[in-house]
């Protein structure tokens, strides 16, 4: 234990005093080229790149002033040229080197320095704007491949994003008309298939990429699976990818274009997120512990989500629903089962086209309402002369008595949007 | 806010335990807020630390001990919550905005924590306090590092050391 550290002295002193796992741990939060470059700051920080228990490559970074998402965002790395002078150069005035060179270069820095400081990796973090596969592609599986063997099989995080800007599709909220669904962008990288192999793995961040998995998957310790516009090689590997993680707690599917049926078996999932799997159109739940479903998609069908083990514990619920308001009867019928699963939700979004006006609709006469109901959100487009609005909310008002905070968000019309473009 | 108790058999109200710094201070805490360290967790298991006893702590300090305490104390229920997955949003940013407030702190109480953190193994701890090293030294050129983290200046070999180190790692700069 480091007793004699606290008995002060110099800051920059008593933090090189502490322990190569200490120090590797700070640079762990730092992106992998600026954790290398700290071997340059003295003899004692030489080799303290050789403990880090993360790396993390942002691609993202050379191009600062693109639009970042609301993630924890790693700042710029790339953009600092000599050793005295901080980044005040205007971003993008270097070009950047090629993201291989860069990962090269901090996989070799981690066996530079003394083994005595070696410490496995727990977790990797690729992050790309654009992906640009034929140049890309080896560094990927390069990182993948290296931390795989790094760790030992004790890889417990790996998020890997072929790309930034809007996850979703641009399926419109439309008034008038569905414009045709527009295929999303995608990848044709798969990473390296023994990435499904780490037994203690908890954290899988993925695309937008292919799937390529192996004939066996075991991720037993796995807990969070988020899969961002992955395209299913052999039709079911989505679903073999979920049915392989018993203990899943977490799971988020956007715009999983080539899924059209799942379940998930596992009786830990708490949250369950899908967002513009616009082919799926059955989906089984076998927990009785989900708190937490978002949905984005087309009015979904009656029999949509079965939830085998009662759906009473959703207590956070939000539904967001594209095209047009829902209209015709069979939509309708579809809609009010669907709402019938949240009664017991304490908080609800809801987004569609006319501020939920189709709950105004007589069908939803019958339905029971939402006793615990605290906070309620609903945006939508109002069109002038629009009064089917009031009687959705008077609806919405009758169904809460719980209500405490109901938050309204009012769209502008497309056509607006349109005319100004 | 009392996190319920697992493990040592006890129920009703919530077990407490008494930690006491190096120079002396004694510290009433709840069993479930100290067990988020992992080196207390045994002998808190082992039923110590319970009535007169307490548990001596010699490499933490009161100031430290009372900075350390505040953050368990704070996040012991999340942890009884099995790392609340099922947090709500509210919930989670309340404890966002405490992380932040947290070591929105000196210098040289920023290293105590860290020391106290890893000899105490208070995992969630640990990674804020790097973090936020870490998040002073992002994006800063070597020497600024150094005088953000106080070094003394370098000597001139060191500096010329340094720049040797500098070619060396030249693709980490371009």
């Amino acid at each position: 234990m480091d007793i004699d550290a606290l008995a002060g002295g110099g800051g920059g002193d008593r933090l090189t005093r502490l322990s190569d796992g200490v120090l590797g741990h700070i640079l762990s939060f730092l992106p992998a080229p600026e954790a290398a470059r700290s071997a340059t700051l003295s003899r004692r920080w030489r080799h303290i790149f050789a403990a880090v228990h993360t790396l993390s490559f942002n691609e993202s970074d050379r191009r600062p002033n693109l639009q970042d998402d609301d993630d924890d965002d790693v700042r710029s790395v790339w953009s600092l040229d000599c050793y005295d002078h901080p980044p005040t150069r205007p971003p993008r005035s270097i070009p950047a080197p090629p993201f291989a060179t860069g990962v090269l270069a901090a996989l070799l820095g981690r066996h530079r320095g003394a083994a005595r400081a070696r410490a496995p990796l727990r977790a990797i973090r690729v992050r790309f704007d654009i992906f640009i596969e034929a140049a890309s592609a080896t560094a990927v599986d390069a990182v993948v491949s290296y931390a795989v063997l790094d760790a030992g099989g004790d890889l417990r995080h790996v998020d890997l994003r072929f790309g930034g800007g809007p996850i979703i599709c641009n399926r419109e909220y439309s008034l008038r008309q569905h414009g045709p669904a527009s295929p999303p962008c995608t990848n044709d990288y798969a990473v390296p298939t023994s990435l499904f192999s780490c037994a203690a793995l908890h954290t899988l961040r993925l695309g937008p990429c292919k799937l390529n998995l192996p004939s066996t998957v075991t991720l037993p310790l796995l807990d969070t699976l988020h899969l961002v516009r992955v395209t299913d090689t052999g039709t079911t590997n989505i679903q073999r990818l979920v049915s392989a993680c018993p203990r899943l707690a977490d799971l988020s599917l956007k715009a999983c274009l080539d899924l059209t049926a799942l379940s998930v078996l596992g009786t830990r999932l708490r949250s369950l997120t899908l967002k513009c799997c616009h082919d799926l159109t059955s989906v089984a739940v076998y927990s009785s512990q989900l708190e937490t479903f978002k949905y984005r998609g087309a009015v979904p069908p009656p029999s949509f989500l079965t939830m085998h083990n009662g759906a009473h514990h959703i207590s956070w619920c939000a539904l967001d629903f594209c095209g047009d308001e829902a209209s015709d009867p069979a939509q309708l019928v579809g809609l009010a089962a669907f709402l019938q699963l949240f009664t017991s939700t304490k908080y609800l979004r809801l987004k569609s086209a006319r501020l939920g006006c189709s709950i105004g609709h007589g069908i939803f006469s019958s339905l029971h309402g939402f006793p615990v109901l605290s906070h309620i959100e609903i945006t939508g487009m109002v069109p002038d002369g629009d009064t089917a609005v009031v009687t959705t909310i008077r609806r919405i008002l009758e169904w809460t008595p719980s209500l405490e905070i109901m938050s309204l968000f009012f769209l502008p019309e497309l056509e607006e949007i349109e005319e100004n473009n | 806010m009392a996190a319920p108790e697992s493990g040592d058999g006890n129920n009703g109200a919530a077990r407490m335990v008494t930690l006491i710094s190096s120079d002396n201070t004694r510290f009433e805490v709840e069993a479930a807020a100290a067990s988020l360290s992992q080196t207390l967790q045994l002998t808190i298991l082992d039923g110590g630390g319970g009535g007169g006893d307490g548990i001596p702590l010699p490499n933490v300090d009161s100031a430290t001990l009372s900075k350390v305490l505040e953050y368990c104390i704070k996040h012991a229920p999340a942890a009884a919550n099995g790392g609340a997955p099922n947090a709500t949003a509210v919930d989670r940013a309340e404890l966002e905005r405490f992380d932040n407030e947290f070591v929105n702190i000196d210098q040289s109480v920023l290293y105590s924590l860290i020391m106290a953190a890893h000899n105490l193994e208070i995992e969630g701890l640990q990674s804020l306090v790097a973090k936020k090293v870490a998040d002073m030294i992002k994006g800063k050129s070597p020497m600024e590092i150094r005088r953000t983290l106080g070094f003394p200046d370098p000597t001139p070999e060191e500096q010329a050391e340094m720049n040797a180190h500098m070619l060396e790692y030249g693709w980490a700069y371009e």
